[in-house]
């Protein structure tokens, strides 16, 4: 208690001082010889807006829907895409739809079920690069 | 102030290169004080304080605003102190020239106008070693925290309290001397 009001005091009493300075030409002779370097100035790496991260994880999303767009039957998507498919008509793609349909009805909802974490992630990313650029804008 | 200085921080980013002075203007007294203190002259600590700014702004784009600016900047002041040192084998003033008299001892400035005041703690700061004077400067005069005089110094939180205590009541033993001198040395 005694240590934080000497503190408090010490504190106070620091504020009345006036620490050496240095000569009066001291910012000027900074500021000359770092202008005098344009070669040396601060490298800042320019990030870019979204990141190698979400370009991956979108592209696993895409990858997987451009499959089941091409591969799937009507049977094989839940509610809406079981709609879709009813109405747009699918080409033959002989053995490789019949296979790609039975590992699908295999794997259930489980697709999807990726697909949308995968979305999800994307989503959280973006969002997440969003909010730090408009912070940074903020500041500047 | 901390906004104000991330401020300018992104405004030297974004390539006003003339926006630094301003850090420069605010904190060139410390800067410079710690180099002077350490070095004893003149001429080389305004040549390390300026080396000090220059490393500053070459590394701005690794500062990422998780320490105030300051706490950064006196890091860099102080690496470049303890360098120069170590390269001119600097003689230190030993941390126990000067004796504690008291461990409880503190100042009684009673009867003292702001100005003698002010003067007096000038005059014992400058007595202070410089170990002491860093602590007693960034704690007192710089307000920095334990945590970011540890940043700085590298030193443990315990023994940064320590450290610190000790250099309060050197800086109190020395200001009560002065006191007694003056006082003797009235007609």
């Amino acid at each position: 208690m005694k240590s934080e009001e000497n503190d408090i005091r010490l504190k106070q009493l620091m504020k009345e001082i006036r620490l050496e300075s240095p000569g009066p030409e001291f910012a000027s002779k900074v500021m000359g010889a770092i202008l005098a370097e344009p070669e040396k100035k601060p490298a800042f790496v320019t990030e870019p807006f979204l990141g190698k991260k979400f370009w991956i994880l979108l592209s696993s999303f895409v990858a997987p829907l451009i499959l089941l767009l091409v591969f799937s039957t009507p049977e094989n998507g839940p509610g809406v895409f079981q709609q879709f498919f009813s109405k747009v008509p699918t080409p033959d793609w002989g053995p490789v739809r019949e296979l790609f349909s039975t590992a699908l009805g295999q794997q259930g909802s489980l697709a999807w079920t990726v697909m949308l974490i995968l979305l999800g992630g994307s989503g959280l990313i973006l969002a997440d690069k969003l909010f730090e650029k408009r912070k940074t804008l903020s500041l500047s | 102030m901390q906004v104000e200085e991330l401020q300018i921080i992104e405004r030297i980013r974004n390539g006003e290169v003339n926006a630094f002075s301003h850090l420069v203007n605010k904190y060139q007294d410390v800067v410079y004080s710690i180099a002077l203190k350490v070095l004893k002259n003149r001429e080389d600590a305004e040549e390390m304080a300026q080396e000090t700014f220059i490393k500053a702004y070459r590394s701005l784009s690794s500062f990422q605003g998780k320490a105030k600016f300051s706490t950064w900047l006196f890091s860099i002041a102080y690496n470049t102190c303890i360098t120069s040192v170590r390269k001119k084998k600097f003689q230190t003033t030993s941390i126990d020239q000067v004796q504690l008299d008291d461990p409880d001892e503190e100042w009684d400035s009673f009867g003292l106008s702001s100005e003698e005041r002010s003067r007096m703690l000038e005059t014992a700061l400058k007595q202070l070693p410089e170990d002491d004077y860093l602590l007693v400067v960034l704690f007192y005069y710089e307000e920095q925290s334990i945590e970011e005089i540890c940043r700085i110094t590298g030193l443990s939180e315990s023994n940064a309290k320590v450290k610190l205590f000790r250099a309060r009541k050197k800086l109190y033993t020395i200001m009560n001397d002065l006191m007694k001198k003056e006082i003797y040395s009235e007609p």
